[in-house]
């Protein structure tokens, strides 16, 4: 007995919504970075959830090439993190707070 | 030292929590509500090789042997054995299958679906199984290629250090560094710390009306 | 008016066109010419006077001329008038080519005599000067050649912009500009009852213009106006406002139209810029403040007399004002001291005259009055003019004295002036105030009830004001020319060249023996000889604007409209005769007085006798202080008002507009914190409430 699909589309809000709550609470930037990347897998969820639905093989090649993406993502972050630590001396994105009114 | 649990008072309060739980209520309902219909799934197996063997059901008289390396199937008739060849070679799974009105010889080969990912990225499509489809994705498949170099190239870039009168750009090196070491962008260190910290004082970090 | 237009006719407009070229000619080029434009001025206003003569020879053939130049638009009036057509245009009859005559003659003598004035004395910004006399120029003649009252309202305005402009010529000192400011906004306060008048006429007859030729299509308001009410027969379309009795209208379009008369011509209330537009000099206040614009006024009424007719109780209004101002502005004149002043109130005195003659009907005695006026009054201006260059450009006369000797042309062409403007026979002065004076009493006596005791009162002024004209005229010669030099500039005054004496003898001469063109005693005496040649040619080819038409006769529009009518208890020539010499007397009386006070080597100030009355004449009855307190107590506490209204209601509108965009501007603002959480936090409830929309309005549910 398949698992019906509204079931994966249920984890993937739900893991979503957990990602979104650590992007909108936390303020460490690697913990921030942590919650897109589980958005991003998310996404990754329902994208093989509905190559099953399908019958299409298109939905997991292209988890594939979203996790790829998710890594470069990751690595241009860190970088970015890393000049954020070098100007304001600690990786609180409260910090950043600069482009205001 | 705490006694149960509290909430982190300092990050924009309920509000956020709230929002984020209050998403997954909305998705969750509109996902449990969708018609979304039975799951196509894929396929165990597929067909290889189809040979007709002959109208009518002969399903009693045929047989699937191995005969010189290849797999063949024998209908046994009055005349004399016919031989169909369904594949060049052994170990195949084959069968005889009735169906609309003819016999077939069919021969069928378990499906992979990792294999046929592996098809598609390449972009051989004609080697995929005739229903286990998937789009052409070799373009993709070197743009993400070109994306991946482009983000080690950019990690590495914001990763080095600024030395004081250069600029981090693609190809600088270590000698354009300055005799002293000092860091153009650096975090301070703890001469400086008091002096940032009377600076930073002033831009209240949350952000409210000022 | 059969066959092709005379081409005297179709060059008309160049006569008002060669002065605009040398105004152009002076701003442009003025800086590079050797007079300062000054020769582009007399070329074309010598080129604009031969014009004109020609215009006066050929309608003196018997040929008028009305012609639409340029319709600029024309309107829809949406009721019974249909189209109104506005238009410039010329209307040449004997009127308008008189005065083009007289216009360009004393143009040219002016811009001839500022070689002598202006440009020997060394005076700087010519250039600017010729250009406002070309200016001038120009629109006084475009405004004589007006055929419609609206083309007549523009050159109006403008005629008071170029004395505007003339008058604060030497605008670095204090007193030009302030003079130049008065003067345009006391005229101005009367045009803008002129231009109230100039909307309601067109508004109530569909058209504005004086006259129109013989077989023209459009019609002129005054004869559509004598239609309206009856006077005259045919039927004709006039829309009233509310149901308003067309002849109280009337009236009120003529007292409307009154007030820009009154402003520019200088009558009493609105007569006080004239002596301060003194600052100018003498060359413009000769040409614009003596002879031209200030009979501007006058000359409107004489073009628009068939309308004015019309209504008894305006031509009443205009005699009473005219006759009153006669005496007013005379008894100013006996106690000044600058020549100029005296000149200035002689002016306003004169044209006192002119009016009091037209509100009794003497249509050809005011304009009799106006041409031998323009011609005395210009010479003892530019007399005056040569007095000033040989004392220094000091005006005061009681530093002046024997001056006769040293300055003979002058003087004798100057004295001439003074007995045509005090009215001693044969000068051209005796016979058209004469004849204003008579028709003033004829008219007085012979019209029942109100109407004709306020014709005899303005008589009795005009009547008591030639004593004190002879008086002030006579103080004023015997002051300048006669006696012992007192002050070294009176005895060595500065010599005047022939771009001086010149025009003063060409105005001597016409002084003298203008008035022989309408010796109108001698014409009743010799029982009708026709020598009035004046009265003959204004009887002219148009039927609208001929004299017979206005004044001559049973059938004309004096005796049908306005009821007045003349008696001559003593006959014709008795009561003629009889006017003429009380008029005469009384001249001679005033000039007597003034010779026995004055015409002894050592005069003394004989007006300190009159103590505190000096006192009130000196400061011209205080009208100049009333104005000034009217402006300031009166509409001084209005116009804050309307400035509060404009600064707080309308401005306060479109800065509350402002306002508002700013206020919620600067609140809205607060979202931008800076906080990457912040904006995903917004990010977020925007979508939930996106979805949460899409699914409600979808049906998601």
């Amino acid at each position: 007995m398949a698992v019906p699909t509204e079931y994966y589309l249920v984890l993937s809000a739900g893991l979503f919504c957990i990602g979104l709550a650590g992007i909108l609470t936390r303020k460490n930037a690697l913990m921030f970075l942590m919650s897109v990347e589980l958005m991003l897998n998310a996404a990754n969820i329902n994208f093989v959830a509905f190559s099953l639905q399908w019958g299409n093989l298109t939905g997991q090649t292209f988890a594939l090439f979203t996790m790829a993406l998710a890594a470069a993502e990751v690595a241009v972050g860190i970088g970015i993190i890393l000049v954020l630590y070098r100007n304001f001396g600690d990786v609180d994105v409260t910090d950043a707070a600069g482009m205001r009114w | 030292m705490t006694t149960r649990p509290e909430l982190r008072g300092d990050t924009g309060g309920l509000l956020p929590a709230v929002a984020a739980v209050g998403l997954f209520v909305v998705m969750a309902a509109v996902f449990l509500g969708a018609p979304v219909g039975d799951a196509a799934g894929f396929p165990q197996s597929a067909e290889v090789a189809n040979e007709s063997l002959g109208s009518g059901d002969l399903t009693a008289n045929a047989s699937v042997q191995s005969v010189n390396g290849s797999t063949v199937a024998v209908v046994e008739a009055e005349g004399g054995n016919e031989s169909t060849t369904l594949a060049n070679d052994t170990g195949v799974n084959a069968s005889v299958v009735f169906a609309g009105g003819q016999t077939y010889g069919v021969v069928s080969d378990s499906v992979s679906v990792t294999e046929t990912i592996g098809y598609a990225m390449f972009g051989l499509t004609d080697q995929m199984p005739a229903d286990l489809q998937s789009e052409n994705f070799l373009a993709v498949f070197e743009m993400i290629d070109l994306v991946l170099v482009a983000a080690l190239v950019g990690a590495i870039t914001l990763a080095r250090r600024e030395e004081v009168g250069t600029v981090v750009s693609l190809f600088s090196t270590a000698e354009d560094a300055s005799v002293s070491g000092a860091v153009a962008a650096d975090g301070g260190t703890d001469e400086d710390d008091a002096a940032d910290d009377s600076i930073g004082a002033v831009d209240s970090p949350d952000g409210g009306d000022a | 008016m059969a066959g092709t237009t005379p081409f005297a006719f179709q060059f008309a407009p160049a006569i008002a066109a060669l002065p605009f070229v040398s105004f152009l000619i002076a701003l442009a080029f003025g800086d590079r010419m050797p007079k300062g434009g000054a020769f582009a001025g007399i070329l074309a206003t010598a080129g604009s006077l031969l014009a004109s003569l020609w215009v006066f020879v050929t309608v003196s053939g018997g040929s008028a001329y009305v012609q639409d130049i340029h319709t600029w638009t024309i309107l829809d009036a949406g009721n019974a008038l249909g189209d109104i057509n506005l238009h410039f245009g010329l209307l040449l009859d004997p009127l308008s080519a008189m005065m083009l005559v007289i216009v360009s003659l004393i143009a040219l003598l002016v811009h001839v005599f500022s070689l002598g004035y202006m440009n020997d004395e060394g005076e700087t910004g010519l250039p600017r000067y010729y250009a406002g006399l070309g200016l001038f120029t120009f629109s006084m003649l475009s405004f004589v050649m007006a055929d419609n009252l609206l083309m007549a309202f523009m050159f109006f305005e403008l005629v008071g912009l170029c004395s505007f402009l003339l008058i604060g010529f030497w605008f670095r000192e204090d007193g030009p500009p302030s003079a130049a400011k008065k003067a345009f906004l006391v005229t101005r306060f009367g045009d803008y009852f002129f231009l109230i008048g100039v909307v309601g006429i067109i508004a109530t007859f569909g058209t504005s213009r004086f006259a129109v030729a013989g077989d023209a299509a459009a019609a002129a308001f005054p004869v559509e106006a004598a239609k309206v009410l009856g006077v005259t027969e045919g039927s004709a379309t006039a829309v009233m406002p509310a149901g308003m009795d067309p002849q109280l209208w009337f009236t009120i379009l003529g007292l409307l139209v009154l007030g820009g008369v009154v402003g520019k011509s200088a009558q009493f209330p609105l007569h006080t810029w004239l002596p301060d537009a003194m600052e100018g000099p003498t060359p413009v206040s000769a040409l614009i403040h003596a002879a031209t614009m200030v009979a501007a006024g006058v000359f409107l009424v004489a073009r628009m007399y068939g309308f004015y007719l019309l209504s008894p109780t305006a031509l009443g209004i205009i005699a009473l004002v005219g006759g009153f101002t006669a005496l007013f502005a005379a008894t100013m004149g006996v106690v000044k001291r600058e020549i100029k002043q005296v000149l200035a109130y002689s002016t306003i005195s004169q044209y006192g005259y002119m009016m009091l003659a037209l509100g009794a009907g003497g249509y050809v005695a005011a304009t009799f009055h106006l041409m031998t006026h323009a011609f005395f009054k210009a010479l003892l201006f530019l007399g005056a003019g040569s007095v000033i260059i040989a004392m220094h450009h000091n005006e005061d006369m009681w530093d002046m004295g024997g001056l006769k000797d040293k300055m003979p042309v002058t003087y004798w062409t100057f004295l001439f002036g003074s007995l045509a403007l005090a009215g001693i026979v044969p000068f051209s002065g005796f016979w058209s105030k004469d004849e204003v004076l008579y028709e003033a009493l004829i008219h007085g006596l012979g019209t029942a009830g109100t109407q004709g005791t306020l014709l005899l009162v303005a008589y009795a002024f005009g009547l008591l004001a030639v004593v004190f004209t002879g008086f002030y005229t006579f103080r004023m010669v015997f002051l300048t020319f006669h006696g012992e030099p007192r002050s070294d500039t009176a005895r060595d005054p500065h010599g005047v060249r022939w771009n001086v004496k010149g025009p003063l003898v060409v105005l001597g001469a016409l002084a003298a023996t203008a008035g022989f063109v309408n010796m109108v005693p001698v014409d009743k005496l010799l029982g009708g000889a026709g020598i009035d040649f004046l009265h003959a040619w204004l009887d002219g080819p148009l039927e609208a604007t001929s004299v017979h038409y206005y004044t001559d006769g049973s059938g004309s529009l004096l005796y049908e409209a306005a009821a007045i009518k003349g008696a001559t208890p003593l006959g014709e020539i008795g009561t003629v005769l009889v006017s003429a010499a009380v008029s005469l007397a009384l001249a001679l009386f005033g000039s007597l007085l003034a010779y026995r006070l004055y015409a002894v080597p050592e005069p003394v100030e004989h007006t300190e006798k009159l103590g505190a009355a000096k006192d009130v004449l000196y400061n011209n009855y205080y009208q100049d202080e009333f104005q000034v307190f009217l402006a300031e107590r009166v509409t001084m506490p209005l116009a804050k008002a309307a400035d509060r209204f404009d600064q707080g209601v309308i401005d306060g509108a479109v800065n509350g507009v402002s306002s508002v965009s700013l206020f919620s501007g600067r609140r809205i603002k607060r979202v931008q914190t800076g906080l990457v959480t912040n904006y995903a936090l917004l990010l977020t409830l925007g979508f939930l409430v996106l979805v949460i929309a899409m699914a409600v309005t979808g049906g998601w549910f």
